[in-house]
């Protein structure tokens, strides 16, 4: 009887293997994919030197250059986020910035508030143009798209 | 520079991608075509080992008679009945791994290989004995003790086949071998002919003799246009010379001239299941073809030669199709298609290229290096009668679990079409021929058409040596679309022996209504 | 510098973690009785791999994570299946798969100074001819090959590192792209390793080296007619040793038709194609099997017994992550910063492919069988360990071209904020 029921464990957990095996490779592969997608985007950004990144005024300039942006930035409180701003007036997750079609778009979050160059926007989801000013609460930052030359080291 | 060796990296990458890929394709393709073939080899001791812990499930005909069972001492007995141990000996097998039968060809399903977790969840609640499924083959053992009977002494096969369908309905092989006693034929307590656990039906490689006439008509079909419309002369021999194997149509002998040159002696146990052929009459210069028993035909057209079995025309037929188009015609035919099927190990037949035009006149008429098997045979003749289409033989009906849950019903499967519905139309007319006026009358089942064609097959120019007899044919009606091949090893002239036990099985096979 | 949207890969971690306690826990239980060593096996594993994950991302983010659960997953089915056919030997195996780590390590720290090799150079060259020709002299014989040498009661095989060596030397000469006299040196030390090795009758490794330094060789120059000219004399060397000895003719005709001989040579194959047939898709299921049928099932066959009792699919699920690491490893060369290290990559990489590809295409009858290791996953020693040195040595290219990549694109952004600082303001609101 114990016999059986090892043997009979043992066939469940043939499936049970397999199972974690496919997951395995599968996750493996989709990470995969979108490291690399990202690293190629990087690359793209120093060989063509075009980055979406927004700069942040004063006192929030800490960073040098500004951040640059990837497909889609969780911009908040939470150090969880992407970029992360260090404000009370700022939500834990206060808006997300993404790229759709080559353009940028910020979308606010939850009951979170954003204006645009002075104004809130008319729909949740806003498209951003090249110097445009976004404020979340009492932070505020220029969205730019920027050329910079560089060569590839040989 | 450095770009280049990036794009050579991708380049690499993309062969290495390319490799495994094949890797991975090749190894689900030969564990999907020889897996099956693999396991069962009686080298593999998982079998073996499985069978301590898992009592063989049973074996029963089409009709539910049992015909192989574990008692519960965990013994494995065979049918009560001597002779009909003996009939279906082959088809089912030993539990030594000696035989390829039903045993090690299904011990997936017999040893419960097969087993789901779920039957194995309910199994070890239940915790009995493991017992494997049950499984039922197409075989109708009745009318293997009928085969069995009629063989009497004659070694050889007999094969009945359901063209539509693929069913193997019937398969007798001689000599045979009583499975109750395997243990004692290896521990040699009893004595067993040499050859014979070979199953003749699917591993006996003969000489076909004028059953392989049904080739060299095909092959003129396909090569030769109006060859249906010609009347040829047969009016003797066909002249070769005899260095060079060149054809002397010019050249005309006297048929009482030739007595056979060699003496080559032809044992029976040492050429086992595969015959090594004769060689044609010669004297001094010339090597001639003959027609049986110097019986010439004159005039006739192709069906009265497929008929009466004339050497002659189809020597004649093979000569002017050549070699290379008969050879093309027997691989289309699938004479030496390698044969994966789960069911049976069935072997290769062959049709080695004649390279003299001799060889080809020989080997038109069946004779020269062209070896068949009996399920080969019978598979073409079931093809000609299908319509051209050639159903893969199956062996499995059903198989049944110990609860008595059908755990899958096998269906038929098509093999290959190897002729076109028209062709298949004018053999059918040929072979038909045969038995209503031909050699094969005595074939003939009363109320049925019935087709076929007869041979008997030279195995050695020693004139001593008796022929192999053979007769394959098919009855011509949806309710019974029977095939059938006989051979008989060494019993003499195919319309005189093989032919009536053909006819009298067809009539036991339709009376009980398959 | 801002953060790369970086994917952790410890759910992926603790998978493997899972996989690796359950396939330990049904061994466990075996015998019906609890067997403790065997779940200290897998926590030995999983500390062992949480080790070596939490150190290469201290060390430097940019290590590819996936690599390493990759080798470790490998190392992982390996260790499974040789503790299911031997726990002693598993134990064994775990030791070296620690001493692979050390190595592995060192080999990363050795990365972050690649101008060590350079310097090494003559050094490799002398001890890898010294070792094999010591090999030749004093060495002893295993399956047919005279591959193993003794020093103070260790054996390993100096092929296994002879290889590593070769990736190194073949880059050094190759980095240049001068002409010829560059890397003729490196050609001339390949033809003389191979020719060592047949002496030895270590075919196997033989076709490794030929293989991986003419790939090496192609990736640097683009040279097709040299490339095909050393290739042809490669076929040319096969084909001699077809005719010079009968081992190889013996190997060939196995590969053709392995059940006409199977009492005597054709009895490895046969073995191993029953095995992996009678798995099905799904296996047999761990301990269920009968693997100890099939000859060197701790090594060579290893593969046959993975299929044998875990089933086809997951056999493909192990081709696949080879492939998965043969990929990334590709990529880490692709994104080197310099050619050095691109080709050093890039070599270590085809060392793996090879190897794998070699010896999974022998058990399944693609291709003559050669006798040697599957990587990570055989159990041998210097196998391990210089695979684990392999993947090292591209864990540090990977953390280089991180850091590399991390310095381009601050230096980018520096750039970029003197270009707008000269160009006055942007905008002033």
């Amino acid at each position: 009887m114990a016999a059986n029921a090892y043997s009979l464990a043992t066939l469940v957990m043939r499936y049970v293997f397999v199972g974690i095996m496919i997951y395995i490779l599968a996750r493996i592969i989709y990470h995969s994919i979108s490291e690399y997608q990202e690293l190629h985007r990087a690359l793209r950004w120093l060989k063509d030197g075009y980055a979406r990144h927004i700069e942040f005024l004063p006192p929030y300039d800490t960073q040098e250059g500004g951040y640059v942006l990837v497909r889609s930035n969780l911009i908040g409180r939470s150090p969880r986020c992407d970029i992360y701003i260090d404000d009370r007036s700022v939500r834990r997750r206060h808006a997300l910035l993404f790229e759709k079609g080559g353009e940028g778009y910020i979308r606010a979050r939850g009951r979170a508030k954003i204006w645009i160059n002075g104004q809130r926007p008319q729909k949740r989801t806003a498209l951003l143009h090249e110097g445009d000013l976004v404020r979340l609460g009492q932070v505020e930052f220029h969205y730019k798209l920027k050329r910079t030359p560089w060569e590839e080291k040989a | 520079m450095q770009s280049n060796t990036r794009k050579y990296i991708k380049a690499m990458l993309a062969l290495f991608c390319a490799m495994f890929l094949v890797l991975c394709v090749y190894l689900v393709y030969i564990v999907g075509a020889y897996g099956t073939r693999w396991f069962t080899s009686p080298y593999n001791s998982r079998v073996q080992a499985q069978k301590s812990n898992v009592q063989a499930g049973r074996i029963a005909d089409r009709n539910g008679e049992l015909l192989a069972y574990t008692a519960d001492s965990g013994e494995r007995f065979y049918s009560t009945d001597k002779a009909r141990r003996r009939a279906i000996c082959h088809v089912v097998g030993d539990s030594y791994g000696q035989t390829v039968g039903a045993e090690s060809m299904f011990a997936k399903y017999l040893l419960g290989f097969d087993q789901d977790v779920a039957d194995r969840f309910v199994e070890t609640l239940s915790s009995g004995v493991r017992m494997g499924s049950s499984v039922m083959l197409t075989i109708d053992a009745k009318l293997c003790d009928y085969a069995y009977d009629l063989m009497n002494d004659y070694w050889g096969s007999v094969v009945l086949l359901n063209y539509k369908t693929g069913e193997i309905l019937c398969s007798v092989s001689q000599p045979t071998f009583d499975p109750n006693y395997m243990e004692d034929y290896i521990e040699g307590r009893k004595e067993l002919a040499a050859s014979a656990m070979v199953d003749r039906v699917t591993m006996g490689k003969y000489t076909p003799g004028s059953t392989f006439k049904t080739v060299t008509l095909i092959a003129a079909l396909r090569y030769l246009p109006g060859v249906t419309e010609r009347t040829f002369d047969c009016d003797g021999a066909l002249v070769f010379d005899r260095e060079t194997g060149k054809y002397l149509p010019d050249v005309a002998v006297d048929d009482s001239d030739f007595t056979q040159s060699t003496t080559q002696s032809y044992d029976r146990e040492k050429e086992g299941a595969e015959d090594t052929g004769a060689e044609p009459d010669t004297v001094q210069k010339y090597s001639i073809v003959r027609d049986y028993q110097s019986q010439y035909h004159g005039e006739i057209t192709l069906f009265e030669a497929y008929a009466k079995s004339c050497n002659h025309v189809f020597a004649q037929l093979a000569l002017e199709v050549g070699a290379a188009k008969m050879a093309q015609t027997a691989r289309e035919l699938c004479i030496g298609d390698e044969f994966l099927f789960d069911d049976l190990l069935l072997y290769t037949s062959s049709y080695a290229k004649p390279d003299t035009q001799l060889n080809l006149a020989w080997s038109g008429v069946g004779q020269y290096k062209d070896l068949m098997t009996p399920m080969q045979m019978c598979m073409l003749t079931a093809a000609v009668a299908n319509d051209g289409v050639m159903m893969q033989p199956r062996l499995l009906s059903k198989v049944v679990t110990k609860n008595n849950y059908v755990r899958f019903t096998q269906s038929s499967k098509t093999y290959k079409t190897i002729l076109s519905a028209a062709e298949a139309e004018i053999v059918q007319q040929a072979m038909l021929g045969t038995i209503k006026s031909g050699t094969g009358t005595s074939a003939a089942v009363k109320g049925y058409a019935v087709g076929g064609k007869t041979g008997t097959a030279e195995i050695s120019s020693n004139k001593t040596v008796n022929t192999h007899a053979w007769f394959t044919g098919f009855v011509q009606n949806d309710e019974h679309p029977l095939a059938v091949c006989v051979i008989l090893e060494q019993a003499g002239g195919g319309g005189s022996k093989a032919a009536p036990l053909a006819g009298k099985l067809l009539s036991k096979a339709i009376s009980l209504g398959y | 510098m801002n953060r790369v949207r970086h994917m952790s890969a410890l759910g992926l971690l603790f998978i493997v973690m899972l996989f690796e306690l359950a396939a330990f826990a049904l061994l466990s239980l075996r015998d019906g009785k609890f067997d403790v060593w065997a779940l200290a096996f897998a926590l030995a594993l999983i500390a062992l791999l949480f080790f070596q994950y939490v150190c290469l991302l201290w060390i430097s983010r940019y290590a590819d994570r996936f690599l390493l659960v990759i080798a470790n997953l490998l190392a992982a089915i390996g260790m499974i299946v040789q503790y299911r056919l031997s726990p002693e030997t598993a134990f064994r195996q775990l030791l070296l798969y620690g001493v692979g780590m050390v190595a592995m390590f060192v080999c990363v720290g050795l990365m972050h100074k690649p101008a060590v090799f350079r310097k090494l150079n003559w050094a490799m060259i002398v001890a890898s001819l010294a070792l094999l020709g010591v090999l030749l002299i004093v060495g002893k014989e295993q399956g047919g090959a005279k591959n193993w040498i003794t020093i103070a009661g260790f054996s390993f095989q100096p092929s296994e590192f002879v290889k590593v060596a070769l990736v190194f030397i073949a880059a050094n000469y190759l980095t240049e792209q001068s002409g010829w006299r560059d890397w003729l040196p490196s050609a001339i030390f390949a033809i003389l390793v191979c020719g060592l090795l047949v002496m030895e009758r270590d075919l196997g490794a033989a076709l490794l080296v030929a293989g991986t330094y003419l790939i090496i060789f192609y990736t640097a120059t683009g040279d097709v007619r040299t490339t095909l000219i050393g290739l042809g004399a490669g076929c040319c060397g096969a084909v001699a040793s077809y005719y010079i000895f009968d081992h190889v003719r013996a190997r060939v005709a196995i590969w053709k038709n392995p059940w006409a001989t199977y009492e005597t040579s054709g009895y490895q194959i046969a073995q191993g194609l029953m095995a992996i047939a009678s798995g099905g898709a799904w296996g047999l299921g761990l301990t269920q099997g009968l693997p100890k049928s099939i000859p060197a099932y701790n090594t060579d066959y290893i593969f046959a017994v993975i299929c044998e009792e875990f089933g086809l699919i997951f056999g493909i699920a192990v081709i696949t992550l080879y492939l998965m690491f043969i990929i990334r490893g590709a990529l880490v060369a692709l994104y080197a910063r310099d050619r050095y290290l691109m080709l050093v990559a890039f070599g270590c990489t085809v060392l793996i492919t090879l190897q794998s590809f070699i010896i999974i295409g022998g058990v399944i009858k693609l291709i003559p069988l050669t006798g040697i290791t599957m990587p990570f996953v055989s159990h041998g020693g210097s196998s391990l360990i210089a695979s684990m040195m392999l993947l090292g040595i591209l864990e540090g290219i990977a953390m280089r071209n991180g850091d590399m990549l991390e310095d381009a694109m601050d230096q980018a952004m520096e750039q970029d904020r003197l270009a707008n600082l000269s160009k006055g303001e942007d905008h002033a609101e």
